[in-house]
């Protein structure tokens, strides 16, 4: 399983990379963490001639949280991201970053790149959906600032353009009032989610957010109901949201972990 | 159409050479833009120690440490790690000569409970094992399950790597600074 | 024979392998000008192969030959068949493709990476057939036939009966009977197959080294199909070898085939196969369905089984199969004493990978039929596994006893094993804890299994498989000849060839203390070779490592070699220290009069045989052989050919393995969560302890995998879906628990150390042992592997624990078998349906919707519509480039039509069609459509979890253009609706 050829640009500044961006459109791909792209390189489903190791810019964001927003930047691993959540252990993403894939693959791969890559399954996609994310884009024509629930189109896609490049992402990062829950399976430790379920409770208000359920994580918002009624929602959402079958489950499981993955992460709140 | 900036490029299919600190010596190889980092080491570097079970990530074979940390080494390109420092397996410990001595206190447990059958896997849970003791030097048998479970072993059910793991853990508690060579 | 207390003796093998030097195939140096093969494969589970051009990648820089179908016709014949029919198999596809991956052709290149960029590169045309997935439907009547020329895709048909099992029946008390199917998997070894093969012109032959692990009876299989004698194919085995578990004997088609490359390139060729490749298309275990039954009396003794095997062995038979059927033969019965037998069994070819020897090698399949059927047996009749198995075990007093299908259990005693269970605290507390467990509601079950494990094939066994009068005009055909040679040097140190490639097992530790002890010597002057190389080494068909031969034949043939050589030593140390050999004692180096303790060391003795040989000759008589080299060839003798009434020993020995498990049904997720596991065994001699464990931790853990996660899955159009590691998923430390192991030893007295082979017995008792527990949690019967989650909720559901969920909202028209993806949307637009019609009529229009496309051209063809089109689908980071043809067809204008299309690219086939309707409603036009597609090869293999959401995301993409391109840009899809009505349904009044 060995790539296609490829030409490399490794540049060192946005502003380079931008550049090429422009230049090469949609015959460029850019490699961040990698951990996604090379196996899908190497199984040659995809084959861009050129690759764009951004893996040498110096001027990305980094990781901070200012006016309760987390931002994080194109180069953030999941790992430093992961470190940095250990001064916010009771937050939504302190409680997904244990079950993204293991620890090798967190120590390489990128934030951003798990975003961009848009799989349904992803803890950081759902995060975004359910914690008011935006995704900061800049090309070399214009920056733009997308909502996240704007941003996903699909399963694998999202409105990026090919000149594009994430250059950070950003979530709502409130401790005061607002409890956050989490729960997912996967059949063995650090695989995929099956079903993913994402809680958070500001007052009265409350976000839910399952990943895996269907081609995009769902994401709904309830006012001024009550933990009964919350529970209500989602045994009733389970029977009627259409739901994805696919030879690693059945849309009746699927179904099924919708409200068990739900009540384990309200369990967390409440 | 030349660019006004001044960017770094490794065209296809062109050798390139780059060099790198590989278990504290300074190496320099050959690779292309798509000779992945696992290739680079056991082809051009001859430290075949690394193995390469799926070269999509998931087995875990191919751990090494790059600048310090665990990664897969079929998940990076050789010219990534130019001027880096990596680890391989055959760092662990810098005296190979003999049957006993030379093994690390982990690659002697490892011994001890039987933690390898064909050994093809071995070298990525060393890695990956040193890595997690580093950073939790008093693990549930819980915790170590789920650190190895992103190495796959057909051979021993895992039974043996756990209980070295773990006995290592118990072992470097009472003497700190384990690593004998 | 006594073993000294170091049993527990470390690994020699393991400070190589820690530092990371151990030679595995891709670690073994190669000449300098090797090239590197990588394969075209077939993307298509069945299809006549129209045409190859190769000149696009033969034309490749640095790619220096491309191996094709003509090639391997002119050099090769096809690989021979343990049953005789007209399907031929070539090891590159001939006219026909018949199962995903099938190699097609092989480009041999300067590096793997640019033979990989030629294969790319070649071009091939193929029509694609009906594929068949199920053993029924491929024994149905109007079956496709995979091979020309065979009246059936069921090549071989055998019924067997052992006593009156007919009149049993018709008498029994009671019936049982059940139908289980069994899945495909593999045990995958983290190293794949390896295999360095250069041909050398001069001499016509071939020179191979590679990670295969036998039996070598298929060397004469690869010699034959290359047209060279069994002397000209010399084949080298590395010492190393990352597992093989069986599976490694699918090396036998790459060693065929990268010795054809190496001459097609004329130069030296590797191929290492790759993950990928391992998992479409190296080897499976069969499936199995069994219908089985059991004539029972009042109290539950099994008088009689009957079972009706139909055995799915790919799409070509290729050698040693069917012997995943055979092999288990004699012991149809298991550990009990049932005298009547009957037995059918049908080998069936269908559009899946041809398989092999995986662990257990028919052991599970067997078992999973025979344990489900004895478990139900004692739930129907209220009383214990236990008592019911107890009632028919083979008893101690019975051994040797032979089963009513021809196997000699050699020893044991199965209630030993029993009392050994009750004992065991670790039992107690597993009842105790289901009775905690059912106090408080949770699904707590307790399963058993009891097997026979059998080691040490009867090379006849597969002839099994012909009839009798068949077996006398091909010839008898049985043992299981093992092979070994020891040698002492003139220095003193002892050297050991073995012909068994292991793979992990620790042969050389095993055969160390064996040697050392024997000799008295410590392990360091022993050395044991296991390189192994048909033109030096001592080898048989019988070689290599399969059947967990070691333990009972190979070790005890080395026993036997050095044993000779031993006594030849003794004697003329007896006359240099004066005294009868009885007399003697090798210990520490020496050789010892234990009467006066004069002693002499051993090496010095040894030497003289080298350097004095008269000395020797004068010592011990001239009529005495003085060679300090022995070569032992030892097969037990209890391993006959099959008898003129199908009685056929299948195994020298049988071990014997009592299982016991406690499982707990997770109810937040529905997985099976192994509690406590206790596995009794009975291996006869245990040679090392540590060893013997590691063994059975081994099993077990792959074990687990088969029983609770893995599946080499199809889709029903016959496309492969496990094609990565994500999707094929073995175990991980955090789901394989540690069993309790007990250990007893009733030693065989068969094999020369009384040892039996202890590598694949919980391979065949923990999936049906998981299987009962699971069926006792649940109280549901119909438990098929893997147990995975989803399944286990279908069961809960069926079994009345839980309430069913709905089915899907979107209603979906009739699912064809062979186009099992689907994707539904509506559309609105605001205007009118003519327009829109015009758009899909419009080749020029047409091309701005189709994805990327580059190219349009109509083709005229009565009544449709036909384009063909280069599209480039972009689905994320991938883009997939295909050439299309789509059709529009039942135009009518303007309710609707049917919209159809295949395209084909080096991402694989795809194929959908769908029906598009415009209905109006209030000036608005709903356009909805219904679609069934099937996608084939890489994109399929890699992909299967997100192929529908893709074809989703395709489908709407060129929807939503379409209607852009009719000039309106209004949109909204059917589910987004859906979610909005659900919201507006939770807020609150």
């Amino acid at each position: 399983m060995k790539s296609a050829p490829f030409e490399v640009f490794c540049p060192n500044s946005l502003d380079a990379l931008i550049d090429l961006l422009d230049r090469y459109q949609d015959d460029a791909r850019i490699l961040a963490g990698g951990q996604t792209l090379i196996p899908m390189l190497a199984m040659r489903v995809a084959s861009p001639s050129i690759l764009i190791d951004i893996n040498q810019v110096i001027n990305f964001p980094k990781i901070s949280a200012v006016n309760q927003r987390l931002e994080v930047g194109a180069l953030i691993r999941h790992a430093e991201l992961e470190e940095f959540l250990k001064s916010y252990p009771d937050h939504l993403l302190s409680k997904m970053v244990p079950w993204v894939a293991h620890a090798a693959i967190r120590n390489r791969g990128t934030v951003c790149g798990s975003i961009c890559h848009a799989d349904p399954s992803s803890e950081w996609v759902l995060a975004l959906l359910v914690l008011d994310g935006y995704i900061n884009l800049m090309s070399k024509k214009k920056k733009r600032r997308v909502k996240a629930k704007d941003f996903f189109l699909g399963p694998l896609q999202t409105c990026k353009l090919t000149e594009e490049v994430v250059v950070s992402v950003d979530f709502h990062m409130v401790m005061d009032g607002v409890r956050y829950g989490f729960s997912e399976y996967g059949y063995r430790h650090g695989d995929f989610a099956i079903v993913s379920a994402a809680v958070v409770k500001a007052g009265n208000t409350w976000t839910i957010g399952f990943g895996g359920v269907s081609d995009i994580p769902l994401v709904y918002e309830l006012g001024d109901v009550d933990e009964m009624e919350c529970k209500e929602f989602i045994e009733k959402l389970s029977h009627e949201v259409d739901v994805r079958e696919d030879p690693s489950a059945t849309a009746a499981y699927r179904r099924f972990l919708m409200r068990s993955q739900a009540l384990q992460a309200l369990s967390q709140i409440i | 159409m030349t660019s006004e900036f001044n960017i770094k490029r490794i065209d296809a299919n062109v050798r390139q050479k780059i060099a790198l600190t590989v278990n504290g010596k300074l190496r320099t190889g050959f690779c292309e833009s798509r000779t992945t980092l696992g290739d680079f080491l056991r082809h051009e570097l001859g430290l075949t120690g690394t193995h390469l079970g799926c070269e999509h990530g998931v087995c875990g074979a191919c751990t090494i440490n790059v600048d310090g940390k665990p990664v897969r080494s079929c998940l990076m390109f050789a010219y990534q790690v130019n001027g880096s420092c990596v680890g391989t397996v055959e760092g662990l410990c810098e005296n190979h000569n003999s049957d006993h001595a030379g093994l690390t206190d982990l690659q002697i447990a490892f011994k001890k409970h039987h933690a390898l059958q064909c050994g093809f896997c071995t070298p990525g849970f060393l890695i990956t094992c040193e890595d997690f003791l580093k950073n939790h030097p008093s693990p549930t048998e819980k915790e170590v399950r789920e650190a190895i479970s992103g190495n796959l072993c057909r051979c021993t059910g895992y039974a043996g790597i756990v209980n070295a793991v773990l006995e290592v853990a118990a072992l470097r508690k009472m003497k700190p600074g384990g690593i004998k060579c | 024979m006594s073993f000294p207390d170091n049993r527990h003796f470390e690994r020699y093998e393991d400070a190589a392998l820690l530092k990371g030097a151990g030679s595995y195939i891709d670690d073994c140096p190669i000449k300098p000008g090797t090239l590197y093969a990588a394969i075209l494969r077939s993307p298509s589970p069945h299809a006549s192969i129209k045409s190859i051009n190769i000149d696009k990648a033969v034309s490749l820089p640095g790619v220096r030959a491309v191996l094709t179908s003509q090639d391997v016709a002119a050099w090769s014949k096809p690989l021979m068949g343990a049953v005789k029919s007209e399907m031929k198999q070539f090891v590159l596809a001939v006219d026909r493709v018949r199962y995903v991956g099938e190699p097609m052709a092989v480009v041999v290149a300067e590096s793997r990476a640019l033979a990989e960029d030629g294969v790319e590169l070649i071009d091939f045309d193929l029509e694609p057939l009906a594929a068949i997935t199920d053993v029924k439907e491929a024994i149905s009547s109007d079956a496709i036939l995979l091979h020309v020329g065979t009246s059936s895709n069921c090549v071989s048909d055998r019924v067997f009966s052992y006593g009156e099992p007919d009149r049993i029946f018709e008498n029994s008390a009671h019936l049982f009977e059940l139908d289980i199917s069994y899945p495909r998997n593999s045990c995958t070894p983290i190293e794949t197959t390896g295999v360095i093969a250069e041909w050398i012109e001069n001499e016509n032959a071939y020179e191979v080294t590679s990670n295969f692990m036998g039996p070598f009876s298929l060397h004469t299989v690869m010699a034959a199909a290359l047209g060279v004698s069994g002397v000209k194919l010399r084949h080298k085995v590395p010492k190393d070898s990352g597992g093989s578990f069986g599976v490694k004997q699918s090396a036998l088609p790459y060693v065929v085939l990268t010795c054809l490359a190496s001459r097609k390139a004329g130069a030296p060729v590797k191929f290492i196969e790759d993950r990928l490749e391992h998992l479409v298309a190296a080897t499976s275990a069969t499936a199995r369905t069994t219908h089985i039954r059991a004539a029972v009396d009042q109290n539950g003794k099994i008088l009689a089984l009957d079972y009706d095997q139909l055995e799915d062995c790919g799409a070509y038979l290729r050698a040693p199969e069917p012997a995943t059927l055979y092999r288990m033969h004699g012991c149809l019965t298991g550990a009990y004493d049932i005298p009547h037998l009957k037995v059918r069994n049908r080998v069936i070819l269908l559009n899946k990978t041809p398989t092999g020897l995986v662990r257990g090698f028919g052991g599970p399949q067997v078992y999973f039929a025979l344990e489900r059927l004895v478990f139900q047996i004692a739930r129907s009749l209220g009383k214990s596994y236990l008592e019911i198995a107890g009632l028919n075990y083979v008893k101690k007093y019975q051994f040797p006893f032979k089963a009513a299908a021809g196997a000699v259990l050699d020893s044991g005693d199965y209630d030993k094993a029993v009392s050994i269970l009750l004992d065991s605290p670790e039992y107690q507390d597993m009842l105790d804890r289901q009775i905690q467990a059912r106090k408080k509601g949770k699904w707590y079950g307790i399963g058993y299994a009891s097997i026979v494990e059998p080691s040490v094939s009867n090379m006849g066994y597969i002839s099994t498989v012909l009839s009798h009068e068949q077996r006398q005009k091909s010839g008898h055909k049985n043992g299981a000849i093992a092979s070994a040679t020891v040698s002492v040097d003139p220095t003193g140190s002892v050297l050991v060839n073995i012909a068994s490639a292991p793979a992990g097992q620790g042969h050389q530790t095993v055969i160390k203390q064996i040697v050392s002890e024997l000799f008295g010597l410590s392990g360091l002057d022993v050395v044991v070779n296991v390189d192994f190389d048909t033109n030096k080494d001592a080898w048989s068909v019988a070689a290599g490592n399969y059947s967990s031969r070691f333990a009972g034949a190979v070790a005890g043939t080395v026993h036997i070699a050095a044993t000779r050589l031993k006594e030849r030593i003794s004697s003329y140390a007896a006359t240099l220290l004066e005294t009868s050999e009885d007399s003697l004692v090798f210990q520490n180096g020496y050789i010892i009069n234990k009467d006066s303790d004069a002693k002499i060391l051993f090496a010095r003795a040894c030497g003289a045989f080298h350097w004095a040989p008269d000395l020797v000759a004068a010592a011990i008589g001239s009529d005495r052989s003085l060679a300090l080299r022995e070569t032992a060839f030892w097969s037990a003798s209890t391993l006959s050919a099959p008898d003129s009434q199908d009685h056929i020993n299948t195994s020298a020995a049988y071990g014997f393995v009592l299982d016991a498990c406690g499982i707990e049904i997770d109810p937040i997720t529905c997985k099976a969560v192994i509690d406590r596991y206790v596995t009794v065994h009975d291996a006869g001699k245990i040679l090392n302890p540590l060893l013997a464990d590691g063994q059975i931790y081994g099993a077990f853990s792959q074990a687990v995998g088969a029983a609770l996660f893995e599946e080499f899955q199809y889709s029903s159009d016959g496309n492969f879906l496990s094609g990565t590691f994500a999707d094929y998923r073995v175990p991980t430390a955090a789901e394989v628990p540690i069993p309790s192991i007990k250990h007893m030893e009733s030693p065989s007295p068969f094999t020369p150390l009384g040892a039996k082979g202890i590598g694949e017995g919980n391979s065949m008792s923990t999936p049906v042992c998981i299987a009962n527990a699971i069926a006792d949690a649940i109280n549901y019967e119909g438990i098929h592997l893997p147990a995975t989650p989803p399944k286990i909720h279908g069961w809960l559901v069926q079994a009345g624990h839980l309430k069913e969920e709905p089915t899907r909202q979107k209603s979906v028209r009739t699912h064809q078998k062979n186009m099992p993806l689907r994707a539904s949307g509506e559309i609105k637009f605001g205007v009118e349906p003519g327009k829109i019609f015009q758009v899909l009529l419009d080749p020029q229009r047409i091309k701005k919707i189709i994805p990327g496309c580059e190219s349009i051209s109509q083709k005229k063809q009565s009544g449709d519509i036909v384009y063909e089109s280069v599209a480039v689908v972009r689905i994320g980071v991938m883009k997939a480039r295909f050439h299309a043809t789509i059709v529009l067809s039942d135009i009518n204008i303007p309710h609707g039509l049917t919209l159809s299309g295949y395209g084909k690219g080096p991402l694989g086939l795809a194929e959908g069609a769908g029906a598009v309707d415009f209905t109006t409603i209030g000036g608005v036009t709903h356009l909805s459509y219904h679609y069934q597609a099937r996608v084939s090869g890489k994109l399929s293999a890699v992909g299967s979890r997100l192929l529908e959401g893709a074809i989703r995301l395709v489908l709407d993409q060129l929807f939503k253009a379409l209607a852009r391109e009719a000039g309106d840009i209004k949109t909204a899809s059917l589910w987004k609706r859906l979610v909005d009505w659900i919201l507006k349904r939770a807020k609150p009044e």
